[in-house]
């Protein structure tokens, strides 16, 4: 009949279209940023394409499909699962990258040896153990997010003060200050992060009084005095209203924008948001908005704070085309590469790529970011669970911190939960 | 006098709230495409702004796969409107001829088993499509979209169909058309406009899913909402401007559509009836 | 009279059989297997029987999805029965410009659902949302949906409620039309009020449209999940969450494929349950009515 015949002409396209599209090539798995900084694609960017480039050079068809971040994780480990993956190569973000997704990667020591990445020792080591586990490399680091203290120039004059903050009681200090109402009716509020659907900002906040969630040595520190005291705080600056009413679903976008449109003072974000917040086209501050360092308690015996996000490359076990991708891995991490990639707009993973005199006179911050990536602390996702782990903490914390619990219930009942599941390997 | 007035007030008021329930959620969506970015998300919102259309250039220059991934859209909705209509206007018409307890009781499996979920679903489908070579073809999401649809579809026609006596049927048969010609000739004709209105909902699905999509779908075939979507997804957060823009454009289609088909469906509605 | 099936009839319900076979039936089997299993992104399959249906039942975060779900599927389906009547009625009775107006009620379901939450999500932001403000200018109080659990299923509802509304409008205004003007005439000459016409006339003569439109309406709210997971994600502290979400973070997050099937299938057994009334009459008037 002819709707057989209809489907037997659409199936052979199909077909046909799906054999055209394998031709020597390598397919690229990311999220958008990887591909514009890779790439050069951002117009007004300096870098290049440096992933353009070398596909010409080695006579190989770039195939790179982008997609958001959980949803691009889910992705790949569907795919890791097949007995030949589409994808070559994969950029992927540490909390995603526990044990049981890295044994399904290519070990990439050996490839290390036969045909080094340059300068490896450049990169840092504690960002090399923040991405790998159990000792075996599978993970190339390629990306930071690491949080800064971003404060608006104008609004704090408009309450008096000139400078940011320089430890954490005056940091909540100036929080309360900064929560006023312009004289254009906007409601500002002192301090604003996303606590909705991420942990790095409110880790950061936590850990300017030296509060750990989980330490390098996979011990839980949920509910030490100094996690108690910062939840505690969090939870006073959210009863008087210097922290937002939407606390509990606060998004990136909803951080970003607010800043924008002057409704925040001050925001724990990544260093790198700098462009954005000062951005011509859609903020109402461009250049009055300046990140620095996130000011540590005098406890901790530290000056600044930070935490950070590292993102990755990686080669899943079955990828048909390993030895490319690992060429393409080693060209992207080549220190001048590496630098080139960070003018298009990328955090680099080498601080050597912070002394280049471009990248200075782009990025005002670059100072600032190197000292906080020097302390800058991950999260491990060295244990199974650790997404678990994290939105444990996400519910607790939001709890705690818009009055359902108290501090100390919230932060033994994130001790008790957390444990077991870092135990279990 | 006054009652008639009151009366009109009233009513005047329902169509208000209906219009303004319905619309003004999209014209937000709509005029902020053409808005500075700057003044997006002022409070109060800003009534008075040069219009700009910088957000559709920015789309068109920095997310070149929007266009072809439109496309994709295209073809993948129509295919999957036409192979559920077809399929479903046969099993309707058995439905609707034919009776029997067996019967009713396949009619009930047909709606049971749209209850499970469908992103369990695609733990199995996803290794068995790679199998088969569909991974990233427009063929797997056309399957699925007419199997996520077809029952209902098969009911709303078999509804329609009940209302075509079998006299017609039987006529045709006798003056020695074969039960195939019965089908295009007499019925379908009689029932093409509640066609229409169950092809809709399929073809609105089909162009607005995600799920499927983004599991089975990477470059080849990637339709616009996957592409809309990492437009939201940015990791230095969301160029609104663009956002709406994109979204005006994917939704321009659909709207036009039903503008157009307008005259099938408020006939349509009439002509069938669910009376059972 | 309708016929007794014969090799004609399952020749014509051979293809939506053979596709649903395919895409849904057999696949779903799997998922029920799976169930039996644990399994992960990588791994293969280790049986375990009933464990991870233990391991659901015994997880209170389970039943308050499970609480959350039936809340917001009985809001979700009666409130858009009701006023789908309602815009039926009204559009039966005669609408200005009728066209235009069947366009805009139709409008929300054309667009795409995540863009549909984003948009009610800007528009209720309590410190820039045009319709918040308006409200807290009206006196409601600031509606506080991202801190009170009670209020964000109540936005929730509204949001699917918006933009699933012309689905079943649709539906119940096809039954309406179809609804002979002659009936309505014998009704007002026997003296029944618009009121009364409605009970008695209308409302009987639309239920079979009504069952279609509840049982596929209630199907589809059972497994509502973005509404939910782009407003609050599920909180503030996962009390917002329904089980679409609970199924997402246990199964693809954190990569529990055993779990998630069994989720599945306990999300379909709560689906029959829920909707088993109106099966059931609708199965009845099957075999009645081709009897």
């Amino acid at each position: 009949m002819m709707q057989y015949k209809v489907a037997g002409a659409l199936l052979a396209a199909a077909v046909s279209f799906g054999a055209m599209a394998q031709d020597v090539g390598i397919t690229v798995l990311s999220h958008k940023v990887h591909e514009n900084v890779s790439r050069g694609l951002v117009p007004g960017t300096t870098g290049g394409d440096v992933a353009g480039e070398w596909a010409k050079e080695k006579n190989v068809q770039l195939n790179w499909t982008t997609a958001n971040i959980a949803p691009m994780h889910d992705k790949l480990f569907r795919e890791l699962a097949l007995r030949e993956t589409p994808t070559d190569v994969a950029f992927v973000i540490n909390k995603f990258t526990v044990p049981k997704i890295s044994a399904l990667l290519e070990p990439l020591d050996d490839w290390q040896k036969k045909s080094p990445i340059e300068d490896f020792d450049g990169i840092p080591a504690n960002f090399i153990e923040g991405v790998n586990s159990n000792g075996v490399l599978t993970a190339i680091p390629f990306r930071h997010a690491t949080t800064g203290l971003h404060w608006n120039e104008e609004l704090f004059k408009e309450q008096g003060l000139d400078g940011p903050p320089k430890n954490a009681d005056e940091l909540v200090a100036y929080a309360r200050k900064l929560s006023y109402t312009r004289p254009d009716g906007t409601r500002v509020n002192g301090l604003i992060m996303n606590s909705g659907d991420e942990h790095l900002a409110v880790l950061s906040f936590l850990n300017m009084y030296g509060a750990v969630l989980i330490d390098q040595d996979l011990n839980v520190k949920a509910d030490s005095p100094e996690m108690i005291k910062g939840l505690t705080i969090l939870a006073e600056l959210y009863k008087e209203g210097v922290l937002p009413t939407n606390y509990a679903s606060i998004s990136i976008d909803d951080v970003i924008t607010a800043v924008q449109k002057g409704r925040a003072a001050m925001a724990i974000d990544p260093f790198a948001r700098y462009t954005v917040y000062n951005n011509p086209k859609a903020s109402l501050f461009p250049g009055k908005v300046h990140v620095v360092g996130i000011p540590a308690d005098a406890s901790t015996g530290r000056d600044i704070t930070a935490m950070t996000e590292i993102w990755s490359m990686v080669i899943p076990k079955h990828s048909q085309h390993k030895e490319l991708s690992w060429d393409l891995i080693r060209t992207l991490s080549k220190p001048e590469n590496t630098v080139r990639i960070a003018l298009n707009g990328n955090g680099p993973v080498r601080p050597s790529a912070y002394e280049d005199a471009q990248l200075k006179t782009q990025l005002p911050y670059t100072a600032e970011e190197a000292k906080a990536i020097q302390v800058a602390l991950t999260v491990p996702s060295s244990f199974n669970d650790s997404l678990q782990a994290l939105a444990i903490f996400r519910e607790e914390s939001q709890a705690a911190v818009i009055g359902l619990k108290s501090p100390e219930d919230a932060a033994k009942s994130m001790q008790r939960r957390i444990e077991p599941l870092v135990k279990k390997k | 006098m006054v009652e008639r007035h009151l009366a009109r007030l009233g009513r005047g008021l329902i169509y208000a709230a209906m219009i303004v329930w319905s619309a003004v959620p999209i014209l937000f969506i709509v005029v902020s495409s053409i808005t500075p970015a700057q003044m997006i998300f002022q409070f109060p919102p800003a009534l008075v702004f040069t219009p700009t259309f910088e957000h559709y250039l920015t789309l068109w220059r920095q997310w070149e796969g929007f266009f072809p991934a439109l496309a994709n859209s295209l073809i993948v909705a129509v295919c999957a409107t036409l192979l559920s209509a077809l399929v479903s206007f046969l099993a309707g018409y058995a439905y609707s001829r034919y009776a029997s307890r067996w019967l009713a009781s396949t009619a009930l499996y047909l709606i049971a088993i749209r209850m499970l979920p469908p992103i369990v679903v695609t733990l199995p489908l996803f290794p068995l499509a790679d199998y088969l070579g569909l991974n990233d073809t427009h063929v797997v999401l056309i399957v699925l979209y007419a199997a996520f649809w077809v029952s209902l579809y098969t009911m709303i026609m078999k509804t329609f169909i009940d209302e075509v006596p079998d006299e017609l049927d039987e006529a045709a048969l006798m003056d020695g058309a074969s039960r195939l010609q019965v089908l295009f000739r007499v019925i379908f004709p009689l029932i093409l406009q509640g066609m229409v209105a169950g092809g809709l909902f399929v073809f609105v699905y089909a162009w607005n899913e995600f799920l499927f999509a983004l599991i089975f779908v990477s470059q080849e075939a990637q339709t616009a909402p996957l592409l809309i979507s990492q437009v939201m997804g940015g990791v230095d957060g969301t160029e609104w401007g663009v956002l709406f823009a994109g979204v005006t454009i994917q939704f321009l289609p659909v709207i036009a559509l039903v503008v157009f088909l307008q005259r099938y469906l408020i006939a349509g509605l009439t002509a069938g009836s669910v009376k059972g | 009279m309708r016929k007794t099936p014969d090799i004609t009839t399952w020749l014509l319900l051979a293809p939506v059989h053979a596709l649903l076979l395919a895409v849904l039936a057999i696949p779903s089997l799997y998922v029920l297997w799976l169930s039996l299993n644990i399994s992960s992104y990588g791994t293969g399959v280790e049986f375990v029987g009933l464990a991870n249906y233990v391991t659901i039942f015994g997880d209170s975060y389970f039943w308050r999805a499970l609480l959350n779900t039936f809340i917001v599927v009985n809001a979700v389906v009666y409130s858009e029965l009701l006023l789908g009547l309602g815009f039926a009625v009204v559009f039966a009775r005669g609408v200005p410009f009728p066209r235009l107006m069947l366009g805009i009620v139709l409008m929300p379901y054309a667009i795409s659902e995540v863009v549909a939450v984003l948009m009610w999500k800007i528009l209720m932001d309590p410190s820039v949302g045009a319709f918040s403000r308006a409200l807290e200018a009206m006196g409601l109080g600031l509606f506080n949906w991202s801190v009170s659990p009670v209020q964000g299923l109540v936005l929730i509802s509204i949001i699917s409620v918006w933009h699933n509304l012309p689905f079943t409008f649709l539906l119940l205004y096809a039954g309406r039309l179809a609804i002979p003007d002659s009936v309505y005439e014998a009704a007002r000459m026997d003296g029944a009020t618009p009121w009364q016409a409605f009970v008695r006339v209308t409302f009987p003569l639309l239920i079979p449209a009504i069952l279609l439109a509840m049982i596929f309406r209630l199907i589809f709210a059972f497994r509502l999940f973005s509404e939910v997971w782009l407003l609050t994600k599920g909180g503030p502290a996962r009390l917002t969450e329904v089980l679409a979400v609970y199924l997402y973070e246990q199964g693809f997050r954190y990569g529990d494929f055993g779990v998630a099937a069994a989720t599945g299938w306990v999300m379909v057994l709560g689906s029959v349950l829920l909707a088993s009334f109106y099966l059931y009459q609708m199965h009845r008037r099957m075999v009645k009515h081709n009897g």
